[in-house]
């Protein structure tokens, strides 16, 4: 970002008020309030009109309800489930076992994506498997981890490893490589040892590409652990959403398709929230 | 006056090896900075500004000739020499407070009261009380500078240098900036040299300018800048001297242009 502005004094942006920006800021602070309340709003109107207007074409058009059921189905068959309490074990399965994945691909990804990006030998060296795991879809690895580990919970955590692994250790090892050049030299002109280089400057650069990361384990995880269970499970969400398509429960499969909706993007505004507060100073690496 | 830093026949080159041939960056360059001196180097793009920066700081080793500080040779970085960086290279997530107190905290030396209070003295030097806890990012190009500025001087260093400090802002903020850094570095009677391609900017700063060739870098002319002192306090560019100064160095630049070597490489051995 470079200087636009002739005024010295006056902040490019953020919350210090000096006595010259008081006025505009008096002027424009309460506008994001409102803005948010209103994306809110526009938000729930959006959804709840497509809703309205599913049901209605489906009303009219007279479709079959195993084909497509209406959303007032749909809603009666979640809350059926819930209601039997159905859904909390096969969902607690699920979330234990994408848990444990991700928190190990976490470890594992951003402690070997910053060893490949600080250490041109120990790339080499991982660099092809790292490589050809990212380019196999790993799904395909699924037949075998259910031969060598069988149909219980590991293979399925294993499976949630290997794909949110590598988003996290890509961008880990893109982080570290795209140091600042200049932040570097000014370390090292100030006197920073080796150690300090990386404690001081690697690092808080690396972290939020980390988040970013984190970010795209979610997504990737979260599509290992339902495939995971729909092939070769007999418990877990994705278990359930293969049964009930194939007892022709279709409103079931909807209602267990919107619980996943809502579960990914909780997670995904979860870690984008955390990669805010964690890197505040970098809104370019945010895709 | 005493030397402070001297540079005795640097030659400094840079091995290619994808080319398999040597870069001369600098040739044979002999200067001295002496105590309290301002000394300002201009030269074209490309013609070892950086380099020589870079050597001084203790980044690289000169391949040929000697550089010393106070009588020492330059063997690695130390606390004797701080620099002001072109695009401020400062921490984006460290707020300015933190930023200034960087080469402190490296070295240990922000324990007790004394390290932080020498922090917030310098932070007020350059102007910046109430800006402590602000963020590079929601600071002006001038402000940025100026916490690459108090970074550098908390340091106390022997010298102070500058790479084209005010590259990165506007027009009218670089001119402000000048007789800003120009009013400080003067009153604490600082040694600096300054790098710069601008020639106004070296005449506002110092009282010797050397003007370098293209590459190889080598020294053209050293001129002498007797404008009276201080100079924050008067319009540099209205002197009656400023014109002939600037045309005296604009001179040792086109006569190195128009006869000089350009960019010359050397095979390998």
């Amino acid at each position: 970002m470079r200087d636009r502005g002739a005024n010295l004094m006056m902040p490019a942006r953020g919350p210090v008020p000096s006595s010259g920006s008081r006025q505009e800021a008096a002027a424009g602070w309460p506008r994001p309030r409102n803005d948010s309340v209103r994306r809110a709003l526009l938000t729930a109107v959006n959804i709840g009109g497509f809703f309205l207007l599913w049901e209605w074409l489906v009303r009219q058009s007279g479709v079959s309800p195993i084909f497509l059921p209406p959303p007032s189905t749909i809603f009666k068959a979640a809350a059926e489930m819930i209601g039997r309490g159905q859904l909390w074990g096969h969902l607690s399965y699920s979330a234990a076992n994408f848990a444990i994945g991700f928190a190990l691909s976490a470890v594992a990804g951003t402690v070997l994506g910053l060893l490949m990006g600080a250490s041109r030998s120990v790339e080499s060296i991982l660099g092809p498997y790292v490589w050809a795991l990212y380019a196999t879809p790993r799904i395909a690895l699924l037949p075998l981890l259910i031969l060598w580990f069988g149909f219980g919970a590991e293979s399925k955590i294993l499976l949630i490893f290997l794909s949110a692994v590598m988003p996290i250790l890509i961008t880990s090892m893109d982080g570290v490589k795209t140091v600042d050049q200049a932040l570097l030299r000014a370390a090292r002109v100030f006197g920073a040892t080796r150690t300090q280089i990386y404690t001081r400057v690697v690092l808080p650069f690396t972290l939020p590409f980390i988040m970013t990361g984190l970010r795209q384990g979610v997504g990737r995880g979260l599509i290992a652990m339902v495939v995971a269970e729909m092939f070769g499970s007999g418990r877990g969400v994705g278990f359930m959403i293969a049964r009930s398509a194939a007892q022709l429960d279709t409103a079931t499969t909807f209602a267990l398709l919107l619980v996943l909706v809502v579960l990914s993007v909780g997670l995904v505004y979860m870690m984008t929230a955390l990669e805010r507060r964690v890197a505040p100073w970098r809104e370019d690496v945010r895709v | 006056m005493p030397a402070v830093l001297e540079a005795n026949h640097v030659t400094i080159a840079y091995e290619k090896r994808a080319e398999r041939s040597r870069l001369l960056a600098l040739q044979d360059l002999t200067l001295s900075v002496t105590a309290g001196e301002f000394l300002a180097i201009v030269g074209p793009s490309g013609c070892g500004k950086t380099t020589f920066l870079n050597a001084i700081a203790g980044l690289v080793q000169p391949t040929a000739g000697t550089l010393t500080m106070d009588g020492r040779p330059i063997v690695g970085p130390g606390p004797d020499r701080a620099m002001v960086f072109q695009e401020y290279a400062l921490m984006p997530w460290l707020a300015t407070w933190d930023n200034v107190a960087f080469g402190l905290e490296l070295r240990g030396q922000l324990r007790g009261e004394d390290g932080r209070r020498r922090v917030a003295q310098f932070i007020e030097l350059v102007g910046l009380r109430g800006f402590e806890r602000s963020f590079p990012h929601e600071l002006s190009g001038g402000m940025r500078q100026r916490v690459g500025l108090a970074r550098a001087l908390v340091m106390d260093p022997r010298i102070l240098l500058m790479d084209e400090p005010f590259a990165a802002v506007d027009a009218m903020t670089r001119e402000i900036m000048q007789t800003e850094f120009e009013r400080i570095l003067s009153e604490a009677g600082r040694t600096v040299l300054l790098v710069t391609h601008s020639i106004d900017e070296a005449i506002a700063f110092a009282d010797r300018i050397v003007v370098i060739s293209s590459r190889p870098g080598r020294v053209q002319e050293i001129v002498p800048v007797d404008l009276p002192r201080p100079r924050w306090q008067y319009d540099v560019k209205a002197h009656p001297r400023f014109g002939g100064l600037r045309e005296q160095v604009w001179r040792a630049l086109q006569s190195d242009a128009a006869g000089g070597p350009g960019d010359r490489r050397e095979a390998a051995p």
